[in-house]
């Protein structure tokens, strides 16, 4: 192992624990209960500033540690289901927008879609353990609130990224 | 903010205004309907939403949930769970709507009983 990679390494490890830390913060103050369900997605910060200082495979390995963990520390198997489909669906499409991030798209594209994927896997999913198809009609809910969580993450993201990629001299 | 971020955002926000407006114009009112009881995936209990009817779901290891049939809605009036969404879910009265418990794998739906073709699509 060179010096590069154990760097790397560790700052997957640091990101994860932030990631993990990020989740309990979130779960401290509790959203408008008006519309349930619905979340900051502090968490989903982590993972656009791994796709975008590291790529993809850094955001899908630090994503799965995250879910596994705090659904394991926190919240149970039932929620490992609804995180893990909403989070890979989350990261897949940010990472179609971090390929074409030279045609115009920022940082707050990938985070905007992000998500409202992130809320539509987990409507499949709700789909899926349910067995009812009535649950879609929440969806339009879920977008419209994936949109505003995500322009607020994704504006975060973009005053990170270029910040932490100056301080750690990262190689792509 | 570049101008396709813009584009972005109103692309996913006029694609929830569609999909509001499909969910309302299918969601007509209706008198005739039922109100389907879910656990864990199966039908517990189907009522006519005309009844005054109040059913408890209870398992084996203490989930409790109660659900209320007045005045052609359904409302959850209790439920054992921890977040407590789904007694704060509007009540459902319209063909579709539904209010969900998930960590006691609950849901309550509204349908039609007047035989609608599209629903088959879904099943």
């Amino acid at each position: 192992m060179n010096h590069n990679e154990i760097k790397k390494m560790v700052l997957f490890a640091v990101m994860t624990a932030v990631a993990i830390i990020l989740h309990f913060v979130e779960g401290l103050f509790p959203m408008p209960v008006a519309i349930p369900g619905i979340k900051l997605g502090l968490p989903n910060i982590v993972s656009i500033v791994a796709l975008y200082l590291f790529g993809p495979y850094a955001a899908f390995v630090i994503l799965i540690l995250r879910v596994f963990i705090t659904s394991f520390l926190y919240s149970g198997f039932s929620s490992l289901i609804f995180s893990l489909t909403g989070g890979l669906l989350s990261v897949m499409v940010m990472s179609l927008f971090w390929k074409f991030r030279e045609k115009g798209f920022s940082i707050i594209s990938a985070s905007v879609a992000g998500g409202v994927f992130h809320n539509v896997g987990q409507i499949f999913a709700a789909v899926a353990v349910l067995r009812t198809s009535a649950v879609f009609s929440y969806l339009p809910v879920l977008i419209v609130a994936g949109v505003a969580t995500g322009t607020i993450t994704g504006i975060v993201s973009g005053i990170i990224v270029p910040r932490l990629s100056r301080i750690y001299h990262i190689n792509k | 903010m570049k101008k396709k971020d813009f584009l972005i955002i109103v692309f996913f926000l006029i694609t929830a205004v569609i999909l509001w407006l499909l969910v309302n114009i299918t969601l007509a009112d209706i008198t005739k309907g039922e109100v389907v009881i879910y656990k864990e995936g199966k039908v517990f209990a189907t009522i006519p939403l005309t009844a005054e009817e109040t059913v408890i779901v209870e398992d084996e290891i203490g989930n409790r949930n109660v659900i209320k049939v007045e005045g052609g809605k359904v409302t959850m009036t209790e439920a054992s769970c921890r977040d407590q969404i789904c007694v704060h879910t509007r009540p459902a009265r319209k063909d579709g709507q539904s209010i969900i418990c998930l960590p006691n794998r609950v849901a309550v739906e509204v349908r039609s009983t007047q035989k609608n073709e599209i629903d088959g699509v879904s099943e």
